[in-house]
């Protein structure tokens, strides 16, 4: 596709996804209070999150290509240019993986999906902060260092079929004035964006940090930058060097955060089951912990802190990355649980169709085995990365036994009956209203 | 050039939101509390997932009359969108008394929206809450 074309295809999608917000803000604020019955809730929970997987999966990052947030971030720069570059000693994923673990705590401890307001004003302040953040500071701070959603799509997106690219790297070699990183300049004014996540094309290797933007593409004079299919993790397959990003094995920060990443998405599948609340139970009546947010935390202590420790060993931190397939998986196994069970319950909402209630969505016994096939996709992709990093035989049966009890404990969580309780607090009260 | 486009495109998007708003978000109007006296039980006490709850609703005026004749629309889902309600109809047994049987799909918190339409009347919503339990 030419890449005039995608850039069509961008601003197109950037604008539906801003009117989309917008939309869902509205009916967020003045909807329905009732999760189940507003459509914010459901777009936002189940029909973003199961599409944003599947998509990360089958075609590539486009949600962050999408985003609306960058896109008025882009209009108000028109106005204000930002004048400060993001701290050194900010230059780093910490103080995203905080806001991402900031984020998995608030889902629990709040019950965020149970609230159409708060959804709302989820979607407001990451306008807001991407605002402030990407008005004050130059290039794309807010994407690279802070946005949870972001930080999540590049480890996925190490497992697309796609990637930004050049076209031919022998043109690379013989440029001299790097558009696609330094962008363009008329008479000193910048007309076009480099990249604003300092990947460098001809030296850019996978996914990490890409945004899809396609502002490379845009600036490069010889339209030598397109987006391309790959084998998905083949960028996880060595060490690479790669522009923006370093290698793995020296980033101690994206190690941590691929180890939050997987086991984070074990504990927020975890979290919602039966045997959860069973802890809760235990732990409430047998170690009189009652209040929510220490069980809570003990929740993400054990599965961000005790299991981690158990089955990972920091002189093998090279062999960390094999972590992303399982997962990945891990994650879209739950999302596209959700989503292709409540596939068409937004149709009863909308009042034009509120008799069609007959199908809403796939039933478990066509969810479950996908499910279960995406778990064991995952486990098979993080083995062979195992076999194909450079690593000891020791190590390489150290970390298929990690990986083996990760598949068989996401299996077994995957398996238990769901249980969601204590969101009745976060509802609002019953009330009696007249409808005409 | 490129500032007023950009001014007026935030316009049309901020007239468009505010039309949308106005437009299918009108105020729902509240009737008095006492217009309908709704009691309901549940028939095991602890609902659980092996076997249907008979559901039951007691239907009195403010006057502690019996409303007779309405119809009870019943839905029930969880407290999370995205998960398949179930729909019924209760159905009156005796004066003011309807009864309906639903067997839940899931542990957890769950709600229960009644939409109950009286004889000349415009309908009522009521939403109640149980939880599902092992």
């Amino acid at each position: 596709m030419k890449t005039k074309t995608i850039l069509t295809y961008k601003h197109l999608f950037q604008v539906i996804f801003l009117i989309a917000s917008i939309l869902l803000i509205i009916e967020g604020l003045w909807g329905d209070v009732y999760a189940p019955k507003n459509l914010t809730t459901l777009f936002v929970w189940i029909h973003y999150r199961g599409l944003l997987v599947l998509a990360l999966l089958l075609l590539g990052n486009y949600f962050c290509m999408s985003c609306p947030f960058i896109f008025v971030r882009n209009l108000l720069r028109v106005f204000h240019a930002p004048k400060l570059l993001w701290p050194k000693k900010l230059q780093n994923k910490w103080a995203g993986i905080f806001l991402f673990i900031c984020f998995l705590f608030s889902y629990e401890y709040f019950s965020l999906w149970s609230s159409p307001a708060i959804t709302a004003w989820i979607i407001i302040g990451y306008f807001i902060l991407a605002l402030i953040i990407d008005l004050t500071f130059k290039k794309a701070s807010f994407c690279k260092y802070l946005c949870p959603i972001g930080q999540f799509n590049f480890l996925s997106s190490t497992l697309s079929p796609t990637t930004v690219k050049a076209k031919n790297i022998s043109i690379c070699e013989s440029c001299t004035t790097y558009e696609c990183l330094n962008g363009v300049k008329k008479k000193s004014v910048l007309t076009k964006r480099g990249c604003e996540t300092f990947l460098f094309i001809p030296k850019k290797t996978g996914n990490l940090d890409c945004t899809f933007c396609m502002d490379c593409a845009d600036a490069c004079p010889y339209d030598n930058v397109t987006i391309a299919t790959v084998t998905p993790g083949e960028e996880l397959t060595e060490d690479f060097k790669r522009a923006g990003v370093g290698s793995l094995s020296n980033r101690f920060d994206l190690q941590f955060f691929i180890i939050i990443f997987t086991f984070g998405g074990l504990l927020n599948a975890f979290a919602m089951t039966s045997p959860a609340q069973t802890i809760k139970t235990f732990l409430g009546t047998h170690l009189l912990m009652t209040h929510s947010f220490l069980y809570l935390l003990s929740l993400f202590i054990l599965f961000l802190v005790g299991l981690p420790f158990i089955l990972i060993s920091r002189k093998d931190a090279h062999l960390i990355p094999t972590l992303l397939p399982m997962g990945f998986f891990i994650w879209l196994s739950h999302y596209s649980f959700h989503f292709l069970t409540g596939l068409f319950t937004f149709i009863p909402l909308i009042p034009s169709l509120k008799g069609a209630t007959h199908f809403m969505g796939f039933p478990l016994s066509i969810v479950t085995p996908i499910q279960y096939g995406f778990l064991f996709l995952g486990f098979l992709g993080s083995l062979t990365l195992v076999w194909t990093r450079e690593a000891t035989s020791k190590k390489r049966i150290r970390w298929a036994i990690t990986h083996v009890v990760l598949f068989l404990l996401s299996l077994w969580i995957m398996t238990q009956p769901m249980e969601m309780r204590g969101t009745f607090t976060k509802s609002a009260p019953l009330e009696t209203i007249c409808i005409s | 050039m490129k500032k007023l486009s950009v001014l007026i495109f935030i316009a049309a998007l901020g007239m468009g939101a505010y039309h949308f708003k106005t437009r299918f978000y009108s105020p729902v109007s509240l009737i008095p509390q006492e217009e309908i006296v709704l009691t309901w039980g549940h028939d095991p006490s602890k609902i659980t997932l092996s076997a249907p709850t008979k559901f039951t609703f007691n239907l009195k005026d403010h006057r502690q009359n019996f409303i007779n004749d309405a119809q009870i629309d019943v839905e029930a889902t969880m407290d999370h969108a995205g998960m398949v309600p179930l729909f019924s109809k209760a159905t009156q047994k005796s004066e003011g008394h309807y009864e309906t049987n639903l067997q839940v799909t899931m542990l957890g918190d769950w709600l229960l929206f009644l939409t109950i339409t009286l004889p000349g009347h415009k309908p009522i919503k009521k939403v109640l809450k149980f939880q599902a339990s092992l």
